[in-house]
């Protein structure tokens, strides 16, 4: 990796990160298939370089989260325990796995991701505030849209441990945040509402990545040269994604995405076959 | 130019490799040393999560803090011994 190119790597993972953040995804969906498609980056250095960008991401983003008491602290700590232990495992699965292997769950993780951003327009809005809450991790905050507190407990607590630990798992295979997996489940299946499941999640992915990244430091797969170019530009990308999301209509461009999201999920399956497309570069 | 300037300005190209080289170098180590400031942060934040759900005398958060804390450790503890 040269200056320019670490230019270029930090001009993608800006990219990355303005449309991630735009789609709640988190720039690493983007950035490890773009690093390891067009830039020819080793597989495990691009998912080192995106688990440090995913907690550089979550320490700069979830203190707004926690300010506006959206983080459910007790609800992350229960959760984080499956997702922390699935991430250490993922990772050191990751570092002895062969890079097709990496590539074709990348592919399938981008198809599904592709597939639920576009059948997903529902939200879950159920009203729990009555609920018993045995397990004390119901919790409250403030919706500045709604002008209104909102209570809420949260449902199948067993299940949601059980759909963290796979996403934990994922996540530390892919240097990816795991909040495409954790958001929609918090919020479709334990009734979370999606205010309060990305404020957690977004705490929880940086804990969940740094399990992912210490293993890969041991591996030598934290390279500097890349690591700093993807820290930078996903800081600078998801300010810029946040401010975007606010004027643009994001729905509008969905189908954009999900067509982004399913060339890149289609040419690493590809790569992992062996089966060579012409190259932009 | 005679024969004994000829160590002279050698000297000044050398020394002038020795301060970038030095400098590049310290960089480098400020650049790994800020990564890894940032990969211990979460983990910082869990212990004071810890303490302070230990504060509120939560026995079972307390518990499960450090279950998340006694992961994490387990994380460095595999890149310290490899």
């Amino acid at each position: 990796v040269d200056w320019t190119q670490a230019i270029e790597l930090g001009i993608v993972a800006l990219g990355a990160a303005v449309l991630g953040s735009m789609l709640g995804l988190g720039g690493g969906v983007f950035l490890v298939p773009i690093f390891t498609l067009f830039f020819d980056i080793d597989p495990k250095l691009a998912i080192g370089a995106s688990a440090i960008a995913v907690v550089t991401n979550s320490v700069v983003g979830s203190t707004v989260h926690l300010r506006s008491r959206f983080t459910n602290l007790r609800l992350a700590m229960l959760l984080q325990v499956p997702t922390a232990a699935g991430a250490l495992v993922g990772a050191l699965l990751a570092v002895r796995a062969p890079d097709r292997i990496l590539n074709a769950l990348f592919g399938a993780v981008l198809t599904y991701a592709a597939i639920s951003m576009f059948l997903r327009r529902k939200t879950s809005h159920i009203d729990t505030s009555h609920d018993p809450d045995p397990m004390l991790l119901g919790g409250v905050y403030y919706d500045p849209a709604t002008k209104k507190e909102i209570s809420y407990v949260p449902r199948q607590v067993y299940k949601g441990m059980g759909i963290s630990g796979a996403a934990g798992m994922i996540s530390g295979m892919l240097g990816v945040g795991g909040g495409v997996i954790q958001v929609p489940a918090m919020n479709l299946i334990m009734a979370i509402p999606v205010k309060a499941a990305a404020g957690t999640s977004a705490l929880m992915v940086g804990i969940t990545a740094v399990a992912t990244s210490f293993v890969f430091y041991a591996d030598n797969k934290i390279d500097p040269r890349v690591v700093l170019p993807a820290m930078i530009g996903i800081i600078a990308g998801a300010q810029v994604g946040s401010r975007l999301t606010r004027r643009v209509r994001t729905d509008r461009l969905i189908i954009v995405f999900v067509v982004v999201l399913l060339y890149l999920g289609f040419r690493l399956i590809l790569e992992a076959l062996n089966i060579d497309l012409p190259s932009f570069r | 130019m005679t024969e004994h300037e000829i160590p002279r300005e050698d000297a000044i190209y050398q020394s002038a490799v020795q301060v970038l080289r030095g400098g590049f170098a310290l960089s480098a180590i400020v650049l790994v040393i800020g990564i890894l400031v940032m990969m211990l942060t979460p983990v910082l934040t869990v212990l004071v999560i810890a303490m302070n759900f230990s504060r509120l005398g939560e026995r079972k958060f307390v518990t499960l803090s450090l279950g998340v804390l006694a992961i994490l450790v387990t994380s460095i503890a595999i890149s310290v011994l490899r």
